[in-house]
């Protein structure tokens, strides 16, 4: 069942200059959905543009976002605020700035509940307690914590708790561990998969680490310049890339076997007027 | 000790450290008696999480900062005897590259005079790998950007026009730009997103192999130091916990910590 169409997804910059050029692509209920490519493809801000989250001056098209029943291109920023920190959730990158600096993290998991819900306040801290505990942070002791009393792994889960608590039809998660070291990343998306498949939530992965793409994903889309330009099942993607920048995209991840003397590269290189292609460069 | 035999390189060595240790004030123990050495040429790469020690380390061996106890030998010169002004030369042989490529440089300098800064403030002339000595400052600063494939027009540029794979490439000409013997290359890419990572790795080797680099090359990137190294050595606690050629990485006799490591890199 398709949680999530989009249909001719264009932003462009104040001056009219297009950044996304009219994306298509549709997000199955419960999936673990990749959207790959390199800086400044436009995978993050496509993903931001979803639920109107997009920075100022950039403007959105779409012929059709539609989530629940609902058109996310057409509906009032009103219902759009309704939806946002419900059935649509956000992790990012920066874990620092998921959270104010000055509250303790229940102050701002309540702040949440109180936004959404209208439940006493014991059941409010239950909820966070809850949502603390899922992701391996003692509940507790946790609540009362303030954002720099936690490491960056602890601090990214606790953002993931916060993501979670309502229960989200969709995670958006944009490069959730970009920031964090191997181990710390590895706990990271092994509790957001297992969140995945215990709640049935999907999940729009925005990523340049292809290791986890090719452990999580379900399916894949790849973005270059603004479009998107393959996607399909993970497992088709990269045991038969039609596109030779998808095939030099995922093969400029360094091997652990057959390590080879030079990696390819995609794209152009900064000398001007010569661009080495990655052909000349694997030679 | 199986380790030691580790350490016989084949090539004369440029750096050997001898136990060295670095307790925090505070008390925590950040690095315990590590010892190691990079031969001519060489890459050694570390590898290990957060908080392994292995950037305190580097600082030390950069001798930026005071260890407690141990050698450091640089060409066979030791360091740790050495007085401040005698160090201060001994140090230029190092150079260093951080992760942030923002915060080494100063933003209200230009490329080219960050970039000529070592050079003037050593007194050195043009680099011998560049060929001619007669080059002006602008001419040395430019072949040094053509080194790591950046068009001359970036030199009057400030850092905050460059992208952050771009400032990471002058940074890296930089640190060859006094031709030291050892590079030590402290998390290079990991603000750098997969596409630049592979660039700027496969400069740091054709770099290596034309110049005859040394380089100490720090990652929690099992798979970028893989690439990089020659031998690998994996740090955990402020312990070194492994130690091993390219090839032995999958062997049976690992570390158990670095099969944990391997399993998360080695998806199939």
């Amino acid at each position: 069942m398709e949680l999530l169409n989009v249909r001719d997804l264009k932003i462009f910059c104040p001056d009219n200059r297009p950044l996304v050029h009219g994306i298509d692509f549709s997000i199955r209920a419960g999936e673990w959905f990749a959207l790959i490519g390199e800086s400044g493809s436009g995978k993050s801000i496509s993903a931001f543009s979803l639920a109107g989250l997009l920075p100022n001056g950039l403007r959105r098209e779409a012929k059709e976002i539609q989530m629940l029943g609902q058109d996310l291109a057409s509906i009032s920023e009103g219902k759009l605020r309704d939806l946002r920190g419900t059935d649509i959730a956000y992790v990012f990158q920066d874990y620092q700035s998921a959270f104010t600096p000055y509250f303790t993290l229940g102050k701002q998991m309540d702040e949440v509940m109180q936004a959404h819900r209208h439940w006493t306040r014991e059941e409010r801290q239950k909820k966070s307690w809850d949502a603390l505990n899922e992701v391996g942070l003692e509940g507790a002791e946790a609540y009362g914590r303030y954002p720099f009393q936690l490491s960056g792994g602890q601090l990214q889960r606790a953002a993931l708790a916060l993501a979670m608590m309502m229960e989200p039809k969709l995670l958006i998660a944009d490069e959730p561990t970009t920031a964090l070291d191997a181990m710390s990343a590895a706990k990271v998306l092994d509790l957001m998969a297992r969140l995945k498949n215990e709640k049935g939530c999907a999940v729009l992965f925005i990523t340049h680490d292809l290791r986890c793409v090719r452990r999580y994903a379900d399916r894949i889309a790849i973005m270059q310049n603004g479009s998107i330009i393959e996607s399909g099942e993970k497992r088709k993607i990269f045991e038969n890339p039609q596109e030779i920048y998808t095939r030099n995209l995922l093969a400029s991840v360094p091997p652990l076997h057959n390590v080879p003397r030079r990696l390819p590269i995609v794209g152009e290189d900064f000398l001007e007027g010569g661009a080495l292609c990655a052909a000349t460069r694997n030679a | 000790m199986p380790l030691q035999e580790m350490h016989d390189i084949g090539e004369p060595e440029v750096l050997r450290l001898t136990d060295v240790w670095k307790t925090y004030y505070g008390g925590h123990q950040a690095v315990k008696g590590i010892s190691l050495t990079i031969g001519q040429g060489e890459c050694l790469g570390l590898v290990g999480e957060s908080g392994s020690g292995k950037s305190t380390l580097a600082r030390c061996l950069l001798t930026l900062e005071r260890m407690d106890k141990g050698e450091i030998w640089l060409n066979n010169r030791p360091l740790h005897e050495l007085g401040t002004s005698e160090l201060r030369n001994a140090r230029r042989e190092m150079q260093v590259v951080f992760q942030n490529p923002s915060g080494s440089f100063n933003s209200k300098l230009t490329i080219k005079d960050s970039l000529l800064e070592p050079i003037r403030c050593q007194n050195k002339g043009c680099p011998s790998f560049l060929g001619d000595t007669n080059n002006t400052e602008e001419e040395i600063a430019a072949k040094l950007l053509e080194k790591v494939h950046l068009p001359a027009r970036y030199l009057n540029s400030y850092p905050s026009e460059l992208s952050g794979g771009q400032k990471q490439r002058v940074a890296i000409a930089r640190a060859i730009s006094v031709e030291p013997s050892l590079i030590v290359l402290d998390e290079p890419t990991a603000s750098l997103d997969v596409s630049i990572q592979a660039r700027v790795l496969n400069l740091l080797k054709d770099l290596q192999e034309e110049l005859g680099l040394s380089y100490l090359f720090i990652s929690h990137d099992l798979s970028a130091v893989n690439f990089m190294s020659e031998r690998l050595m994996v740090m955990q606690y402020g312990q070194m916990v492994d130690l091993c050629k390219r090839k032995e990485l999958f062997a049976p006799e690992r570390h158990p910590y670095t099969k944990q490591l391997l399993e998360l890199f080695d998806v199939k």
